[in-house]
């Protein structure tokens, strides 16, 4: 078969998928129900520290389960940072974005409810310890160059000032970027550390989830969409309907290439032993 | 010379930072030091004594149950033998933690049952017994006759896969008629908090679960409960509940009994209800419908002329030593039930005049090495900063080589240099005006959704601070951003899955016998993570779902070669290093 033919059914398939929704219904795995869990158990004094390392190649996965955690953690009204890294900006413009948009729901302000830190250097995962120790000394400003030490303008963070202040760690990445979180967070203080990845790359996080690292898991927009059904959002709030949607028609295509590829082998394989 | 000394550099940088990261960050520090939770207490009408055992953090994965006796209800004194019941390391119900205790005393001595938090987060009703109130025996799970409700009803919903998921709330034992009974909230199918009665059954250790719960009328639709405490009031029991927006309730379990919300109203001293209430009244003071948001447990006491709530609560620490927020147990009185004379952190009192009875224990202290982590972090981030500056000059040099050169792609390399000039100029200029007019948006959006104000008005009159051309460069760089960048970047990434596609029908091919089970697994993973397999396979039994293989095979096999394959690159990782870091690899410092 051309693979010109395979590449257009498999655009209009897509084209169509974007233009109906098909019905989600989705059954919660065990790494997702875990995160939630692990939200719901969160002390209210704890907040929330987002790593939005995501950007736009991924966006329809990560924006999804960023929307889905931060529905529940300001559901339950818990203080969110958000943390960026200067090799990717991008995650920090769509953390800002994605923040102030469903902040709007539930009332939250800038500076007292959630802030978006200034981007952090990567330094082999040694800028983390410093962060755990003294977040104000390693991080100085908000993304708008406010000084973290303004009370008027970020009381929030005149609370939350080292790790301990820090309830979870929430990473959105493409690939499973979170050893760092791991290695100098988890396990030099034992802080919950969860992971929101692609689910291409979800593969190789699943033994960090079943040993206890990781205490929960998005994979992809699958694991946005159970995160979803666990929060009961209405419809309209559900940001992950219409990816999971894409990806239902997408995938039922792959499995079909992949019959229709084997019956061509095996019938020209049948034909040229006869 | 020189290769020596960077020889010695390397090797103490690495020395630093192995010994930083394999040392203990933090050295002491009490058994409760991050903080108290869920009191239980227990009060001696005839000796006047209490106990209040409590649930102390050391840090995220250690908890232990501490004990602290008082004879007036406001002295109080840690005992010497905190603490009194710890988490058992490996595989135990209650590895990351209690919550919910609750004390009752028996002929035999004490009980204590608690929800244990498994390395899972599940939680599980347990329960622990002593002579003396000192020394705990820990007794394990409680064992229920033919299951439990809440497990029941989790499973019925997975199966629907319609329902958020649930688990137990909170626990308060019961002693009456010499019997010990134990209330269970947890949410129900319909998401709404109901309560369950446990009784210990007549033929054996198990214990059985009524399967109607206790009729709460008078209790709005509230969602979670997050503590639950039994009064025995004059005869007549009665149940209080925190619920998780701070409102308590009290419920008669009187046949016609009906819940009431209680009220909050400031205390100014330590001293009796009575006095409490007398002072109150010549104050006037304002009542409060909710305690502070920081209260996740409470524990109810009655006598004959009052009742005692005992709640945790976060704030200014009173030691000079110890400055920051500390873990505080406060109690409050009441000599109705409906109006509570509180010490509330709402209600302006000073900090000095709050008189908590007891705080959490002595913090540790931070290592010399790791002082320095903040410092090291920085230093790195600089050096990272330098490598990236590095990259940048690297790519201009060779690109300008090859411009100068007019060697083949030299148009490509002119592109270049112009993308990283014009983004250099847009963020440098337009990216401060940008971030500037985004602060401001996001402000009068707040504003607008407090006080309906104009929006727009606050982004127009920040843009007049700049002039008019930095702003049209913000919009120029929010434009590359948004319209070019972002969808150049997604546009790579949906390439992606048209070569899967194409991978799917040339490569995925069934060739030997090891291949099926290649196949087999991809097909149960990808249908397992769509809706299409919970739709195919919904009428399996629970394990055969695809949904549920799909989890198996990701996180027993998938996770096990996974393991192999980290640990393999681990060790090779470790071993490079160490040839670094002691020297051993020259390569590097002789250049290539």
């Amino acid at each position: 078969m051309d693979r010109r033919i395979i590449y257009l059914v498999f655009f209009i398939l897509v084209v169509i998928a974007h233009l109906i929704t098909l019905p989600t219904r989705v059954t919660p795995s065990t790494v997702t129900k875990r995160l939630y869990e692990m939200v719901e158990s969160l002390p209210a004094d704890k907040a929330v520290l987002v790593d939005s390392d995501w950007g736009a190649g991924i966006k329809a996965e990560s924006e999804g389960q960023m929307r889905a955690l931060l529905h529940h953690a300001m559901r339950r009204g818990l203080k969110i940072v958000i943390l960026s890294w200067t090799h990717n900006l991008e995650g920090q413009k769509f953390g800002y974005d994605v923040t102030a948009d469903v902040a709007k729901d539930y009332g939250y302000r800038y500076g007292e409810d959630w802030c978006v830190l200034a981007p952090l250097t990567k330094a082999s995962g040694q800028e983390l310890a410093g962060l755990a120790k003294d977040i104000h000394g390693t991080l100085s400003e908000d993304t708008n160059g406010v000084p973290l030490d303004d009370a008027e303008r970020l009381p929030m963070m005149q609370h939350i000032r080292t790790i301990h202040d820090i309830g979870l760690v929430f990473q959105v990445a493409y690939g499973h970027e979170g050893t760092a979180w791991l290695g100098f967070i988890q396990g030099v203080y034992g802080t919950n550390v969860a992971t929101a990845v692609s689910a291409i790359s979800s593969s190789t996080a699943y033994s960090y989830v079943e040993s206890g690292q990781f205490c929960g898991m998005l994979a992809g927009a699958p694991g946005a969409a159970e995160y979803e059904e666990l929060l009961g959002l209405p419809k309209e709030s559900r940001f992950a309907r219409k990816p999971v949607s894409v990806l239902s028609l997408a995938i039922g295509y792959i499995l079909l290439m992949i019959v229709i590829g084997n019956a061509a082998y095996w019938g020209s394989t049948w034909g040229t032993k006869r | 010379m020189r290769r020596k000394l960077i020889r010695t550099l390397t090797f103490l940088c690495g020395l630093y930072f192995v010994l930083e990261f394999l040392l203990p960050k933090e050295i002491g520090g009490d058994f409760d030091k991050s903080g108290i939770q869920s009191p239980a207490v227990l009060h001696d009408a005839e000796s006047g004594e209490y106990q209040l055992y409590y649930v102390g953090t050391y840090d995220r994965r250690r908890q232990a149950v501490g004990l602290a006796t008082s004879t007036d209800a406001l002295t109080w004194e840690k005992s010497a033998a905190n603490p009194v019941v710890r988490s058992t390391l490996f595989g135990s119900v209650d590895r990351l933690g209690f919550s919910s205790l609750s004390v009752v005393r028996t002929n035999e001595g004490y009980e204590l049952y608690y929800l244990g938090s498994d390395m899972d987060r599940h939680r599980t009703i347990c329960w622990a017994s002593s002579a003396d109130g000192v020394a705990w025996e820990k007794r394990g799970r409680l064992p229920f006759q033919g299951g439990t409700p809440w497990r029941q009803r989790d499973e019925a919903e997975q199966s629907v896969a319609r329902h958020r998921y649930t688990t137990l709330q909170a626990i308060a034992a019961a002693r009456t008629d010499g019997k010990t009974s134990l209330l269970i909230a947890h949410t129900n199918v319909v998401g709404r908090t109901e309560v369950l009665v446990a009784e210990p059954s007549d033929s054996g250790p198990t214990w059985n679960v009524t399967p109607e719960p206790i009729p709460l009328k008078g209790i709005p639709d509230i969602e979670k409960m997050t503590s639950l405490s039994y009064v025995d009031k004059d005869g007549v029991p009665e149940l209080w509940m925190l619920f998780g927006n701070g409102t308590v309730y009290r419920a008669s379990l009187a046949p016609d009994g009906v819940a009431e919300q209680v009220a909050f109203a400031k205390r100014l001293d330590a001293g009796t209800a009575a006095e409490a209430e007398a002072e109150a009244e010549g104050e006037g003071v304002e009542t409060t419908d909710v305690l502070p948001d920081t209260v996740n447990e409470i524990a109810v006491t009655a006598s004959d002329d009052e009742y005692r709530m005992w709640y945790t609560q976060v704030s200014e620490s009173l030691e000079a030593e110890e400055p920051g927020e500390k873990s505080h147990v406060f109690s409050a009185t009441s000599t109705d039930g409906a109006v509570w004379y509180i010490l509330d952190e709402e209600l302006t009192l000073p900090v000095a005049e709050r008189a908590p009875l007891f705080s959490s224990g002595r913090r540790s202290q931070s290592t010399y090495l790791s002082k320095g982590s903040v410092f090291a972090g920085k230093f790195l981030m600089i050096i990272g900063a330098f490598a990236i500056g590095l990259g940048a000059v690297n790519m201009c040099l060779v690109h300008g080589r090859r411009i100068a050169k007019a060697q083949e792609g030299m148009h490509n390399s002119a592109i270049f240099f112009v993308c990283l000039v014009s983004m250099f100029c847009f963020t440098m200029l337009g990216k401060p005006v940008s971030d500037k007019l985004k602060e401001e948006k996001v402000k009068s959006a707040e504003a607008g959704a407090e006080a309906a104000a104009p929006a727009g008005e606050a982004v127009e009159e920040a843009g007049e601070e700049y002039p008019v051309w930095r702003t049209r460069v913000a919009y120029a760089y929010d434009f590359v951003f948004y319209h070019v960048q972002r969808n150049l970047g997604a546009s790579v990434f949906a390439l992606l899955s048209f070569y899967m596609v194409g991978a799917a029908f040339r490569s995925f091919r069934i060739r030997s016998a090891e291949a099926v089970f290649l196949v087999l697994s991809a097909v149960i993973v990808l249908l397992g993570q769509i809706p299409l397999g919970t739709a195919i396979s919904r009428q399996l039994p629970e394990k055969f779902t695809l949904p549920k293989m799909s989890d198996y095979l990701l996180n027993v096999f998938n996770a096990a070669a996974y393991r192999g394959v980290i640990i393999g690159m681990a060790m090779a990782a470790l071993s490079t290093s160490l040839r670094l870091w002691l020297g051993l690899e020259k390569g590097m410092f002789h250049g290539t």
